[in-house]
This record gives C-alpha cells, structure tokens and sequence, in this order.
C-alpha cells in the first residue's frame, strides 16, 4: 500500500463513487463513511472467508474498516492489511485502536497496527478507555496521559484523526474528555449508550463525531425493518456492524444508500 | 546471566542462592532449572499477588521469566515491566515471543514487547505458537527470523527460537528449516506425552537436544488439568490425574528428569511458586525404571484432547 502523501480524508466524491453518505467529524478535519464495517467479524473464520466479506463490502461500496491490535490477537488487522494491501489506500478508510496503558506503549502499538496493516497512517486511530480483562474480571484503565500519544501520532501524520473508545461505563472517557477537549476528534460508544449520557453530551459539545460500536441486534433491526428508518441517531456520525455473508452485505448497503446525509 | 566459570555451575549470585542451573543449549551459559511462566502472572488475581509471584521467585532462586505479548492483551508483559524488570533486569533470564507473521510485525512488537517491560533488551525472543503444516513456511518466508536476526545484531535480543505446542511435525518441521540457528525452543513436555501417539517428548526433545537447542518445557501439567480437571477413563475412577493417579513431585519430577534447560511452570498464586522451587531445589534424579513407572501410572491417559487440552488449541 504506497503512499507518497495523505490524501483528502474521505471527501464527497468519496460518498458520491460509492452512494454511501460520509460524515464531518473532529471540528472539520475529515471525515468518515455513515457505516464502518466491524473487523473482528470479519476475521472470525478461515482466509477465504475474510476475503469474501471483505471483498464483498467493498463491491457494495463500503470503504470504511474498523479493527483493533486486540482482535483475535492482531489477526483481524493482518487480514486486513493482507486483503486491502492491494488496494488503492486513499479509497479504504482504515480505523484501528488499542488498550495500551501507557503513553509509550500507545506509540509503539500504533507502530505494530500500521506493520500489520500494511500502510504508513490510519484513517482514524483511537485508545481504549478500559481494558476488559479478556480471560478474568479484571479491569484496567490507562494513564490519562496517554492522549498526548494519539496527539502526538496525529502531528507525525501516522493518523489523520485521533479519539477515544468507551463501553457503557464513560467515567474514564469524561476525564479525558476533560483533560483534552477539542483535541479529540471522535469518540466511540456503544450503540446504546443513552442519549443524554454526560460524557456523550461532552463529546458533542466540543464538536467530537460519534461513532457507535457494533451491535448486532441493532444490526438484525435494521435489515428488518423498514427502509426508511435511520437507524442512527441524528448526532451520530458512523456506525460500525458486523457482517456475516455477501447477501447480508448487498441489503445493508441498499440500507446504507438510503441514510440521510446530514448537514455538514 | 548465568555464566559458567571452568564448567562449575554458580549457586548464587548478588541476590542469593539459586535453584539449580543447567546449560542453555549450545551456549556456555546456564539458565535455572525452573522459570516462571508469565501467562500466570498476568492471569494472577491483581497486582499485588502478581508482585509476590514474582519476589518470591526471586527468594526461592529462580531467574528464568517467560511471558508474550499476547498473555492479557500485555498485562503480563506490563507486569513484569512493574515488578520484574526496574529491580532485577540484570539478573534475569527474560523471554517473549510474537506471533508476527511479518518482519514489519515481528520488528514492530518487539519494540512493543520492550516498551511493555521498560526494558531495552531481551534475552530471547520465539515465534509463538507454530501451528499447522505451512506455517513454519509462511513466516519464516516473510522474514520474521530475519527480523530476529535484526533485533539480534542490534543488541536487541540475544537468543532466537520458537514455541509449539499443536503439532510434533510443525515443530520438527521449524527445525529443519531454521536448523542450527534456533537457539530455544519451548514444547509441551508432560507425564502423559510419552504415550501418546505424536510425542513431543519421544519425537522432538531429541532433536532440539542434537542441534544444541534449549529445550523449554511448558504445560508441565496440561494447562493446570492434571490438577483440575476430572477425566473419565476406563478402568479409572472420574477425578484429576494429580493427585488421584500420581503425585505432583512425581509429575514434576518427570518433568525434570527430561533432558531440558528449564521447566517453564505457570503459577498464579506464590505459594505455587514456593512448591515448585522445593520440587526443583530437590530433584536429584530418577532412574529409567522411575520415569517408567510414573509414565505407566497415567498411560490410560494417552492421546486424551480433554486432558492434553492444549493439543486443540488454535
């Protein structure tokens, strides 16, 4: 995937060539396809099946992939980096994020993504505001400082916007928001997090885009459910789903065509 | 590091007695007879017991710490950097492993292993969990040993090598294709592997010895099944093999009596790792008609995935 300087950021043409509207995010440094399609279900399974619902999403014009250092233990961002190393970058919108703990580690997991994704900057890349245990009970949460990381990847051009991931708990998400304000350009919260959540409202406030975590039930809803009904709130810029096969693919992009395009 | 001086092994350094030592592989360097395994100290209930497993490795003699980027989504690797690393570096054997499948990969978690343990250096690095036919090829081929080479000549690293614990022909099959450029290798080796029909014991360990590989055993206890996990056989009664058909001396001793470099044992709690130590600073061998019998005590075991779980591991 060469790249010899940053493209424009998902620009109209953008949602015009794929009929998939993009939104602004992060006080108009770019912005980001209506709907992102979630990696980790994308690299359930063997290669071939990766690379049928990859490739079947982007016939359907989806442009947007998300991915995690943490999927299946970096296997998701391999798959990726492997199938869409092959296309032209400027037309993949790539969103990766990770649950490092500290400042540096946040630079050098940052490192490790863009290895595995074969390509010099990410589209958008964002920190865990908790890091689950994956085996046990477990909690952590990391330094606050860590921003500064995602600040500092930003300015090196290693991504072009930077922000924050968040489950239902936002306790940890409120204080960076706090600390960092305007600096972040994206928040991503669970799909049904409630509307009037402080730290979501925060995040609108300093002109943050939304993107809404994957959840299936919301998913199966919507491809069954009448067309015309967004299943996005009106604040929210994306929202990530997970796909299962080609068919399910071709009726979400039907749906993804007919989602309004918000004032910009 | 643990060097020989005139093949005397050292028993203590600056911070103690040590647990016995035996040579690592081909080098002139020794390594103690038991290390601690990190996927347990970052599986340990907080930070706290996590710090007590790792001081009291230290007090008991050990020296030897593996871990990998993988244990935890990095609490493990984090932990040792916390506890491990600012007071011991010097006095340790630590390794990792990455499942890159790039070199790009392979150079850029190194750098993420190091960050995570606040150190500037390991002391070996492996490629983690070699699986299937193929995948010996396919790393190797897109210069993940070439980016260990890399690391090793920039002072990075200092020993290179990889673990498997799926398949005897995927490991046998990494050996060949690295030869004698792997330094270490860690392999299941456990009181039921002898019998099974694909033993790593039988069918590996004296190839590794034969290259000068270090050999490292791990799932020393099937992944704490042989303590846990009641398996029916017929014949035998529906309980854990430890301690319902033999004792936990007598299947770490086995462990011991194989011709290793360092028994690489899982413990979460630091009462496990004072158990452990003991077995370790006492072993003093068994002779072939002992590791006969204890092996033909657990037979009915043989080639059982509920037992040796990690046999089905992806």
């Amino acid at each position: 995937m060469a790249v010899s300087a940053l493209p424009a950021l998902g620009n109209s043409s953008a949602a015009q060539r794929t009929g998939i509207p993009s939104r602004t995010v992060g006080n108009r440094k770019g912005t980001i396809p209506a709907i992102g399609i979630d990696g980790l279900a994308c690299a359930k399974g063997d290669m071939d099946r990766s690379r049928t619902l990859i490739a079947s999403a982007l016939e359907n014009g989806f442009t947007f992939f998300d991915s995690s250092t943490s999927h299946i233990e970096g296997r998701s961002e391999r798959r990726m980096g492997e199938i869409l190393g092959t296309h032209r970058r400027d037309s993949i919108f790539l969103q990766s994020r990770c649950l490092a703990r500290t400042k540096r580690v946040a630079h050098t997991e940052l490192n490790l993504s863009l290895a595995r994704l074969r390509t010099d900057y990410l589209d958008s890349y964002l920190i865990d505001s908790e890091i689950p245990g994956r085996t046990d009970e477990q909690l952590e949460y990391p330094n606050l400082d860590i921003f500064e990381a995602m600040i500092e990847a930003r300015k090196a051009g290693k991504t072009r916007i930077i922000g924050i991931r968040a489950p239902m708990n936002t306790k940890h998400l409120q204080q960076m928001l706090e600390l960092y304000g305007s600096e972040v350009d994206v928040v991503m919260v669970p799909y049904k997090l409630p509307d009037d959540n402080e730290a979501l409202r925060k995040a609108r406030r300093i002109g943050a885009g939304v993107i809404l975590d994957v959840n299936k039930d919301a998913q199966k809803a919507w491809l069954k459910g009448p067309a015309s009904k967004s299943p996005l709130p009106d604040y929210a810029t994306s929202w990530v789903i997970p796909v299962s096969n080609p068919k399910e693919i071709a009726k979400l992009a039907g749906l993804a065509r007919s989602l309004p395009q918000p004032s910009q | 590091m643990i060097e020989e001086t005139t093949n005397q092994a050292p028993t203590s350094d600056k911070l103690g007695q040590l647990l016995p030592t035996r040579r690592f592989g081909r080098s002139k360097e020794r390594v103690t007879q038991l290390g601690v395994g990190g996927y347990h100290v970052g599986q340990a209930q907080d930070e706290r017991t996590a710090q007590e497993i790792i001081e009291t490795a230290i007090v008991e003699g050990i020296r030897f710490f593996d871990t990998a980027p993988s244990y935890q989504n990095g609490r493990s690797e984090y932990r040792y950097g916390k506890f491990l690393i600012p007071k011991y570096r010097d006095d340790v054997f630590l390794i990792t492993k990455t499942k890159a499948r790039t070199a790009a990969e392979a150079t850029a978690e190194i750098e993420s292993s190091l960050t995570r343990m606040k150190t500037d250096r390991l002391d070996a690095i492996m490629m983690h969990a070699m699986s299937e036919a193929g995948d010996p090829e396919e790393r190797i081929d897109a210069g993940v040993y070439d980016a260990f080479i890399k690391a090793k000549e920039s002072g990075k690293v200092r020993y290179i090598g990889f673990s498997g614990h799926l398949s005897t022909k995927t490991n046998l099959r990494t050996l060949e294709l690295l030869g004698n450029q792997v330094d270490v290798s860690l392999m299941p080796v456990n009181v039921v592997d002898p019998s099974d029909s694909d033993s790593f014991v039988q069918n590996v360990l004296p190839k590794l010895n034969a290259s000068g590989v270090a050999p490292l055993a791990m799932k020393t206890a099937a992944f704490g099944n042989f303590f846990e996990k009641p398996v029916k056989v017929a014949g035998h009664p529906e309980a854990p093999i430890i301690p319902a058909r033999i004792t936990m001396t007598e299947a770490f001793q086995f462990v011991l009596a194989q011709p290793i470099a360092c028994w690489v044992s899982g413990m979460d709690k630091p009462e496990f790792v004072i158990k452990n130590a003991r077995i370790a600073r006492e072993f003093n061998g068994l002779s072939h008609e002992e590791i006969a019998r204890i092996i033909s005590k657990v037979e009915a075991f043989r080639d059982n995935r509920e037992v040796e779980g990690y046999r089905k591991w992806g």
